[in-house]
């Protein structure tokens, strides 16, 4: 087994072949991962923010509101993956043209990110002491100013952890939108790795993906403990 | 008092909670009269509507019903922004700080200043004086969870005054602080009260903050006022059982073997309180001599208060009982408060 495993990730016969197929595959991974976890950001913080501050007794209180959104976001989440993104290819043919490949992977990806992103924020400025909002309040601050001068600071080691959890989340979901044809470090696993037997190129991405976790989780560390003052 | 000396006017307001089914009335027909430069206290116990009490001048709690006239202003009547700009007129201090954790001290005390637009330059003067008047140049680039609790509230205080408001409120603002804290922080409060002319409400559960800065208090318990108006009137002379609860509390009590002691001895044991100028004439020696009463101390003390001296002090008298009467009778006529505590 070990001399399999030496022989396969190091003979030179191998080497190029492997460069040729797991490099583009990386860049279409990175590629997926950066931009839905880009637009599921974007979105899913405005979801959470809008379920914080919605909540009772916050600043801007809606019950209706909170709860169609919740019921949105539980919905969102308890799709399984596998069935959201089969379901979902027909919309990415709408929006991006096409159905398959790493750009029509990001429509998936980023539906489902967006509830887990929503959740997170949310949980993240649950955190957050109410006493420092009602002080911004006292101070005569507008709900715009309490959540981009209050709200946000003060919650960012939480929500850069919270972010972190989603690319890292993101990164896992690529691989399976990958294995029915999004592209990326999944789809060469099951096309090489698994359909053809190249152990090698299966350990090989992995070895990447991990490192690509490491790495998204380092930076993350870096910057909760660069932003907490507390 | 003319109108133009009210800071801030209550009138008959009410505010209620309701939690579904169960409705907690918090605040019952309060009616308040807080004058310009003034420090105004409110005490009662926890659960009284002392925190419910000061949020409806703000108007970070809506009340029910009732006015809240600020300035000559009801801020009940006014719109969403007419309100922002006037709570930016209301400093507020809190017990637990709420500082931004993640600001530095310079940003903290910037912070309201930057709400109300001021320029770069501007601020940063300000906020250089802000730290020069409580005492934390040196702490300008540090954050609030390296600073001790009585530095934190001193941040509180400078966020509080610094964009020159004409009212500040204190909630519980050195509950949290051990008394050495609380007394620096009380003196502090005072002095920006008298060089800033500003008008200060204070909440607490302690008598002693009270004490030491107030000019006139409220009482409130369960939800009413149930006594107001200055601190040594109330002190001497508290004419409901909550007011007396508080100011019971920071006599030196009678030590109850003292009183046993004392109530089986001839005489009757009576509690003599002294105010201003009264605390220091030798009244007890002219009673003594003038109606042939003897009089034993079980208890003395003398309370410095805002601006006068209250003595109190317990003492067994006894005689024949018509002199004891006429003694009695005697310290009354002279304005001292004598209440019998133990006849045998």
């Amino acid at each position: 087994m070990i001399d399999f495993i030496r022989e396969s990730l190091f003979s030179s016969a191998y080497r190029a072949d492997i460069y040729k197929i797991i490099s583009p595959a990386i860049g279409s991974t990175v590629y997926m991962v950066f931009f839905s976890s880009l637009f599921s950001i974007i979105l899913g913080s405005i979801l959470g923010i809008i379920l914080y501050i919605t909540q009772k007794d916050n600043i801007l209180e809606n019950k209706p509101i909170n709860s169609i959104i919740g019921t949105v976001v539980n919905i969102g989440r308890s799709i399984p993956f596998v069935i959201l993104m089969i379901a979902v290819f027909p919309l990415a043919k709408f929006i991006v043209g096409t159905s398959i490949g790493s750009t029509a992977s990001i429509v998936p990806l980023t539906v489902a990110a967006v509830p887990f992103v929503a959740r997170m924020i949310e949980t993240s400025l649950n955190e957050l002491d109410k006493g420092v909002i009602e002080a911004s309040v006292s101070m005569g601050a507008s709900e715009a100013e309490i959540i981009t001068k209050v709200m946000i600071p003060e919650a960012a080691p939480s929500i850069i952890s919270s972010i972190t959890i989603t690319i890292i989340n993101i990164i896992g979901y690529s691989a399976m939108a990958g294995t029915i044809g999004g592209g990326g470090l999944g789809d060469v696993c099951i096309r090489y790795g698994y359909q053809r037997s190249r152990t090698d190129i299966l350990i090989y991405s992995v070895i990447i993906m991990i490192v690509m976790v490491q790495v998204i989780q380092c930076i993350g560390n870096f910057f909760v403990r660069k932003t907490d003052k507390r | 008092m003319t109108v133009q000396n009210k800071m801030v006017e209550i009138k008959n307001l009410y505010k209620t909670y309701s939690d579904g089914e169960t409705k907690v009335e918090a605040l019952k027909d309060i009616n308040i009269e807080i004058y310009k430069g003034e420090i105004f206290g409110i005490i009662g116990l926890s659960g009284a509507g002392k925190s419910s009490l000061v949020r409806c001048i703000n108007l970070l709690e809506v009340p029910d019903k009732g006015q809240v006239i600020i300035n000559g202003k009801d801020i009940t009547k006014i719109s969403k922004s007419e309100l922002r700009k006037e709570r930016k007129n209301i400093g507020m201090i809190f017990q637990h700080f709420n500082l931004l954790m993640n600001s530095t001290v310079y940003e903290n005390i910037a912070f309201p200043l930057k709400l109300i637009k001021t320029p770069k330059d501007k601020i940063e003067k300000r906020v250089g004086e802000l730290l020069e008047i409580v005492g934390l140049t040196d702490k300008k680039d540090v954050y609030p969870s390296q600073l001790s609790g009585g530095q934190k509230q001193r941040v509180g205080i400078a966020r509080a005054i610094a964009t020159e408001p004409d009212i500040i409120m204190c909630d519980e603002a050195t509950s949290a602080l051990d008394p050495e804290t609380t007394k620096s922080i009380l003196s502090l409060i005072k002095e920006i009260n008298q060089k800033l002319k500003v008008t200060v409400i204070i909440i607490t559960h302690e008598m002693e903050v009270i004490k030491a800065v107030c000019d006139r208090v409220a009482v409130l318990d369960k939800g009413w006022i149930v006594e107001s108006g200055s601190v040594t009137d109330i002190y001497v002379n508290p004419r409901t059982i909550t007011s007396r609860k508080f100011f019971k509390s920071i006599d030196t009590k009678l030590d109850n073997r003292v009183y046993q002691t004392a109530l089986k001895e001839p005489g009757v044991i009576i509690s003599a309180v002294f105010r201003g100028e009264t605390s220091t004439d030798p009244y007890i020696s002219n009673m003594i001599k003038n109606y042939d009463v003897e009089a034993a101390i079980l208890l003395g003390n003398i309370q410095s208060m805002e601006n006068m001296l209250v003595g109190t002090l317990v003492l067994r008298i006894n005689g024949k009982k018509e002199n004891i009467e006429k003694a009695l009778k005697y310290l009354k006529d002279n304005d001292v408060i004598v209440e019998v505590i133990g006849d045998d």
